[in-house]
């Protein structure tokens, strides 16, 4: 039944239902307001463990009719690799739609939520299966469950189709740079209940979307040739490359939550509760851009595209002082797009120093002009020989009659003095500093004749590779000069190491020369070494110089048994031996002790071992 | 030791000589580059001095790279190419005289940077890197060196270990101005868009003109996060050139 007029509402609510607070936390009262109120707001939780869901929505549908199938993490968007192909059975024809990242509270805590949604559609009736796959989230592996998804020619009534967006635009053949108007629309459901879009995103290459015009209704609305309730998302577009452009829409269910004001008309039902937000998207709507005619362009076009006319300037006095600054004001009208005309550059004018535009704000319509946008240009005369403000030379395109229209604002006359405080020399030394200047210092440069400096790279050094290892050589060799002084302030300290090191040394080069005389039966050097190795081998327990050693000192080293026993025998045979022939002159041929080399060697064994 | 020193110098010019002939400095393509701009063939003089700098970068190369792609009307080409040019060698007027020049034309501006982003545009990129590499183990030797070598540390050692380690410290700021200025790109699309998300179907919440300077602050895929004068988003990979290029 239709009720004979409307009630309009306007609601202003909260974006969403904020989840209980957690408990407030202890802050210092001097503390700034603004960290007391972030510290307050509930965390976002990112240490749940990564589960993902699946479904097709609806379950059922009749063959050619489009079902979703979405993927839900309860994860960032970003961080969830998805992969560029999922495991489609046979027959069914599927298509990445689009994604989404929304956030919801979860046990007194948000939780960010990722969703894909896939467009699918099947020819013929049949039972699909979506197996399960895994997709990479924190750079972990998330299983994302098999789902189940029928085909049938004679679904049982009522049976309602997959929710989507509708886009409207309100011209879908525009001239770039030309505003338009686009509509998105959420019908009612089945059984007239109606919710909220929230996080809407217009999709489409080369436009951009008009934050500030934002308008949010809930009315009747004839749709595929019936009326039905929807809710309503309006703001303007900006094609900004030529073209066949497609445009979408995409968002989240949200309930009751508008996000802000919306006019609501018309009897309906909003269901209560929190809101699924379940993320649906739009068929893509064509949009012809074309471009800007390229001829018969005028002056002063500055990308100003639809109906705009310029008031008459006014100038704020016509009686000037050189030097002294005026200001002119300028309203632009138009319809649409206001607060992104850009104002006409001022143009350089012998005599006159003009300061670019200041944006003034919106002029509210009056009567049958349109809004408008105001700019104030501040202008000084620079001698009093002026009689006229400078044109400023300004255009539009008008998209309706498809040509360039002249807005310049005229010049106005004035009447200039002379200043005060300046005098027409100044003023003519200022007009050819602003003049003539500039031109030279604002040009190309000259070609260089060299190529000049040159690099290998021009990646900083601190990012190629090699830089760090570089620097570890000379970090490398003040660690070993640290250690080799370590070291040599040790040795200094504990000199015995040094001798029984370097004893051990030369020992081992006595036994070498021990070994080659006993091989080749020279016993007389076979002594001589055999001396040598004892002295050698107990100099350091002394210490003293082993040319000193007798052969008591060689004993005193060797245990009371070895002194005693076969060890303390064979040195003193060595020692006699080597004394008679040095002291005595003996001629006689120590032979004998050759067969004594294993004892000897045993000895020398046990005093290397005491070194 | 004054024998090790001029055997060290002697040694030093060798390696310098080697290294000159082994990257010997062709010049033929910044040649034919220049003379093709001269003769109006910008095109061609484009593509010489970008082989030019395939063999081997050079400020005057980018400096005239740069001029040859403005006159291509290449804006965003042009200013990357003059950005490089001032990045390896900042004591050069003639490329911070067309950045002015050009941004003025095209109604962009400069990158916004932060102090120490400034005063590392004093010095070629790389200098203050060395400077502060050198500094530091100028100092630490400085200190060290003489007691390992049982010398009595003077006066002039604690001096110049001061000075150092001060040269050392102050180029710290600027070095890490330089890694943060090499996170900066130019736009080099006509109307670049500025997308909500990395993907190719995204709202476009702004449209960049070629020239406009982005800081990239992460990427994902084809598509980097940046900030710009307009705002954040993701713009395409392709559509900017870093300072920097990797």
């Amino acid at each position: 039944m239709r009720h004979p007029f409307f009630i309009l509402l306007v609601l202003v609510l909260s974006a969403r239902p904020s989840p209980p607070l957690r408990a407030q936390m202890l802050v210092n009262p001097s503390a700034d307001q603004l960290m007391q109120l972030l510290r307050s707001q509930p965390g976002v939780d990112i240490s749940a463990p990564v589960t993902a869901t699946a479904a097709f929505d609806p379950p059922q549908v009749r063959p050619g009719e489009k079902a979703v199938y979405r993927v839900v993490f309860n994860a960032t968007a970003v961080s969830v690799n998805w992969p560029e192909k999922i495991p489609a059975p046979p027959g069914l024809k599927i298509r990445l739609s689009c994604s989404g990242q929304t956030m919801q509270p979860v046990g007194g805590e948000y939780q960010n939520f990722a969703t894909f949604d896939y467009d699918v559609r099947a020819d013929g009736p049949g039972q699909f299966t979506l197996p399960e796959f895994t997709a990479d989230v924190y750079g972990k592996p998330v299983v994302i469950p098999a789902a189940q998804f029928e085909v049938k020619a004679d679904l049982p009534e009522p049976h309602e189709p997959a929710r989507q967006l509708l886009v409207e635009p309100s011209a879908t053949n525009v001239f770039v740079g030309e505003v338009f108007n686009v509509r998105v629309l959420l019908p009612a459901t089945a059984a007239g209940a109606i919710e909220g879009v929230s996080d809407i995103q217009l999709n489409g290459d080369g436009f951009v979307v008009d934050k500030n015009s934002v308008r949010q209704s809930i009315r009747p609305v004839a749709t595929a040739g019936r009326n039905v309730t929807a809710y309503i998302y309006e703001t303007s577009l900006t094609p900004i490359a030529a073209g066949k452009l497609n445009l979408s829409a995409q968002g989240f269910t949200a309930g009751m939550n508008f996000g802000g004001p919306i006019s609501i008309t018309g009897h309906l039902t909003i269901p209560g509760g929190p809101p699924k937000m379940i993320l649906l998207d739009s068929e893509p709507v064509a949009i012809n851009v074309r471009p800007l005619p390229g001829e018969n362009k005028l002056p002063g076009f500055l990308g100003a595209v639809g109906n705009y006319a310029c008031d008459p300037p006014n100038l704020v006095t016509n009686a000037l002082k050189a030097g002294e600054p005026v200001q002119l004001n300028l309203v632009i009208r138009g319809l649409n797009n206001l607060s992104r005309v850009n104002p006409p550059l001022p143009p350089r004018a012998d005599g006159w120093q003009i300061f670019p535009a200041e944006r003034g704000g919106i002029v509210p319509a009056t009567g049958t002009n349109n809004p408008g946008a105001s700019f104030k240009y501040t202008l000084i005369p620079l001698t009093d020989a002026l009689r006229a403000t400078p044109a400023i030379p300004f255009s539009c395109f008008d998209p309706a009659r498809g040509r360039f229209i002249d807005l310049s604002i005229p010049s106005l006359p004035v009447t200039v003095l002379a200043g005060e405080t300046q005098t027409n020399a100044d003023a003519a030394l200022m007009l050819v500093e602003n003049s003539a200047a500039p031109e030279q210092k604002t040009g190309l440069s000259q070609l260089a004749a060299a190529p000049g400096w040159t690099t290998a790279s021009l990646v900083p050094l601190q990012l190629r590779g090699w830089f760090p290892f570089v620097q570890i050589f000379p970090a490398l060799g003040f660690a070993g000069l640290w250690f080799w002084d370590r070291r040599r302030r040790f040795l200094e300290q504990h000199p015995e190491i040094v001798r029984r090191r370097a004893a051990r040394r030369a020992l081992r080069r006595e036994q070498r020369l021990l070994e080659q005389a006993a091989a080749s039966a020279d016993a007389r050097n076979f002594v001589r070494h055999a001396i040598h190795a004892l002295q050698i081998a107990s100099a350091p327990h002394y210490p003293a110089a082993p040319r000193a050693l007798v052969c008591g000192d060689v004993l005193q080293i060797l245990t009371a048994p070895e002194r005693d026993g076969k060890s303390g025998n064979v040195v003193r045979r060595f020692f006699t031996a080597a004394d008679a022939a040095a002291f005595a002159g003996s001629t006689e041929n120590p032979a004998a002790l050759l067969a004594e080399k294993a004892v000897l060697q045993e000895i020398l064994l046990k005093l290397e071992a005491r070194l | 030791m004054n024998i090790l020193i001029k055997k060290y110098f002697v040694a030093l010019g060798l390696l310098l000589a080697v290294a000159q002939c082994a990257w010997p400095a062709d010049e033929n393509h910044f040649r034919t580059g220049v003379t093709a701009y001269e003769a109006g063939q910008f095109d061609v003089a484009a593509q010489a001095f970008h082989d030019s700098l395939a063999e081997q970068t050079a400020a005057g190369t980018l400096l005239n790279l740069g001029l040859a792609e403005w006159q291509r009307g290449h804006a965003g080409e042009a200013i990357t190419a003059w950005e490089q040019a001032r990045w390896l060698n900042p004591f050069n007027r003639a490329a911070p005289q067309s950045l002015l020049y050009a941004r003025e034309l095209v109604a962009v501006n400069p990158p916004e940077l932060t102090w120490f982003e400034e005063a590392s545009t004093w010095l070629p990129a790389n200098w203050w890197t060395w400077l502060a590499g050198v500094s530091l183990w100028l100092a630490v030797a400085l200190v060290t060196v003489p007691g390992f070598l049982r010398r009595r540390k003077a006066g002039w050692h604690q001096t110049v270990a001061a000075l150092a380690l001060g040269i050392f410290l102050l180029s710290l700021a600027p070095a890490a101005g330089i890694l943060t200025r090499s996170k900066i790109a130019i736009v080099t699309d006509k109307n670049t868009a500025l997308r909500l998300t990395p993907t190719t179907a995204a709202e476009v919440v702004a449209a960049l003109p070629p020239g406009e300077p982005v800081r990239a602050l992460r990427a994902r895929g084809n598509y980097l996060f940046v900030h710009t004068q307009n705002g954040n988003g993701w713009v395409e990979r392709r559509q900017v050139q870093f300072l920097c290029p990797e």
